[in-house]
């Protein structure tokens, strides 16, 4: 246990060790990653996948702006995946799409609900570019607050007065089921997609041209929400997320905290942008889970916490 | 000799193996959707990239990019009869985009859009060809006329409206 706490205090001061833990099953202690060095591994190989979707996406939305008038240049509503699950009962009781609805919108809903059997939220976690752009300002609002200690202390003791919200995080939470029920059941009825004014990425894809205000209120909320809490439209409001974690609850694949090889340094659940607990469980199967491997990433104890492959949680007891 | 304890290892997934299924994944799905020709990005265009011209069959077919007038003459109803059915100014040009009426500025806010009224009711130019004009009741509806188009059967009548 001295051993193991000594590892811990270096590791955690910067100390430079790889050193195996004597006598144990389970790995050394890393040195947690900071700055550039953090996006070495499996979070660069995350961090392109995202920067890359979300220049195709930029890319398309320029392309579309600067497009002759009449032009058949790529609508990027199409490529919304929520689309595609808004206008599902329309297309089952008709056979056609509501307005706005491009087949392309129905072929990414299917890409993202494939992804989220087999890889729970992993499409939330590495693909969204909404979700990347919260990252973004996280990371900025993270990058300014180390930068400018009036901004931090600011910052902190919004998050002190704030604590007793905290309450309401858990209920909060399923806030994005009834978005994704009230979605659904009113683009049924009334043939058009009810959501769509009010959907911040909606706004963003179609900035400069059509987006409206509601939409635009939204994401504004959304981004100066994220500067102080990470990804709030994914864990409160998101309709593809809640459509998602419904889905994921039958993968196969879920997060494994080892209570013999964690050493409780809390970090998992300090670097999850979802705000799960994790340090605390030893199955992760919420729905929330983003598949974004943060907590992996930043333990410090090799073992601790690992992908597995098992039965899905709806067919344990 | 003993043998050195094992770390449970079964069944576990390496973080970039984890990573590239998800790429791989959501990348097949979409590959497939283009493959089969489902990837259509544009109203204007077929997934093979034809431009789409409207037939005038369905009120589905009406798409924000298509202009008032272009509508009015796919389906064979007189341009101020459409204007007149949406409470749309008289003065409202043919070139007019749908989307454009229905954002708002010429039918103001709070009024209902032409491609949601046209298909969320889906009577207007339906295939019922009924012509029906929204607050005035259905003792005004108006019977649409007979279409002749190139290629196809001569026109019959129209059934009567219910």
């Amino acid at each position: 246990m001295e051993l193991e706490a000594t590892l811990v205090g270096r590791a955690f001061d910067g100390g430079n060790t790889t050193a195996p833990f004597v006598g144990s099953e389970y790995g050394g202690i890393r040195r947690p990653r900071r700055g550039l060095a953090a996006l070495r591994g499996v979070q660069g190989f995350r961090r392109a996948v995202q920067v890359s979707v979300a220049l195709a996406v930029v890319w398309l939305v320029v392309g579309r702006l600067f497009a002759a008038a009449g032009g058949a240049a790529t609508s990027p509503e199409s490529l919304c995946p929520f689309g595609g699950i808004e206008t599902i009962v329309t297309f089952l009781s008709t056979g056609a799409f509501v307005p706005h609805v491009h087949s392309a919108n129905v072929v990414l809903a299917i890409a993202v609900l494939a992804s989220a059997f087999l890889a729970r939220g992993a499409f939330c976690g590495w693909i969204c570019p909404l979700g990347f752009l919260q990252d973004l300002v996280a990371g900025l609002s993270a990058m300014v607050q180390r930068r400018v200690p009036a901004i931090f202390r600011g910052v902190r003791a919004l998050r002190r007065r704030a604590a007793p919200l905290a309450v309401l995080d858990r209920p909060l939470r399923f806030l994005k089921y009834v978005v994704l029920a009230w979605a659904i059941w009113g683009t049924a009825a009334f043939g058009v997609m009810v959501f769509r004014d009010v959907d911040p990425w909606i706004a963003l894809l179609d900035i400069g041209r059509e987006s409206t205000g509601f939409g635009l209120v939204v994401l504004s909320l959304t981004l100066l929400g994220a500067l102080v809490v990470d990804r709030p439209w994914c864990r409160y409001a998101c309709p593809l997320g809640a459509a998602n974690g419904l889905v994921a609850r039958f993968s196969p694949i879920h997060l494994e905290r080892s209570k013999d090889a964690c050493v409780s340094c809390n970090l998992c659940t300090r670097s999850c942008p979802m705000g799960l607990p994790v340090a605390t469980a030893t199955r992760i199967t919420s729905v929330d889970c983003n598949g974004c491997l943060e907590c992996v990433e930043s333990c410090p104890r090799s073992g601790a916490l690992e992908l597995r492959v098992g039965l899905p949680i709806l067919f344990h007891t | 000799m003993e043998a050195a304890p094992t770390r449970p290892h079964r069944r576990q997934i390496p973080p970039l193996a984890f990573g590239i299924l998800v790429v791989v994944v959501f990348a097949s799905a979409i590959g497939l959707g283009a493959v089969s020709g489902l990837w259509q990005t544009s109203g204007r265009t077929t997934a093979g990239g034809e431009q789409v011209a409207p037939q005038g069959e369905s009120a589905a077919e009406v798409k924000g990019w298509m202009a008032i007038g272009d509508v009015a003459t796919a389906w064979d109803v007189p341009l101020p009869d459409l204007l007149a059915a949406f409470n749309l100014p008289p003065a409202t040009a043919s070139s007019a985009l749908v989307k454009d009426l229905e954002s708002g500025p010429v039918l103001g806010d709070g009024a209902p859009g032409l491609a949601r009224v046209a298909s969320g009711a889906g009577t207007v130019m339906g295939s019922s060809a009924c012509f029906s004009i929204p607050g005035r009741g259905p003792r005004e509806r108006h019977e649409g006329r007979p279409v002749s188009r190139p290629g196809g059967p001569a026109p019959g009548p129209w059934p009567r409206c219910p």
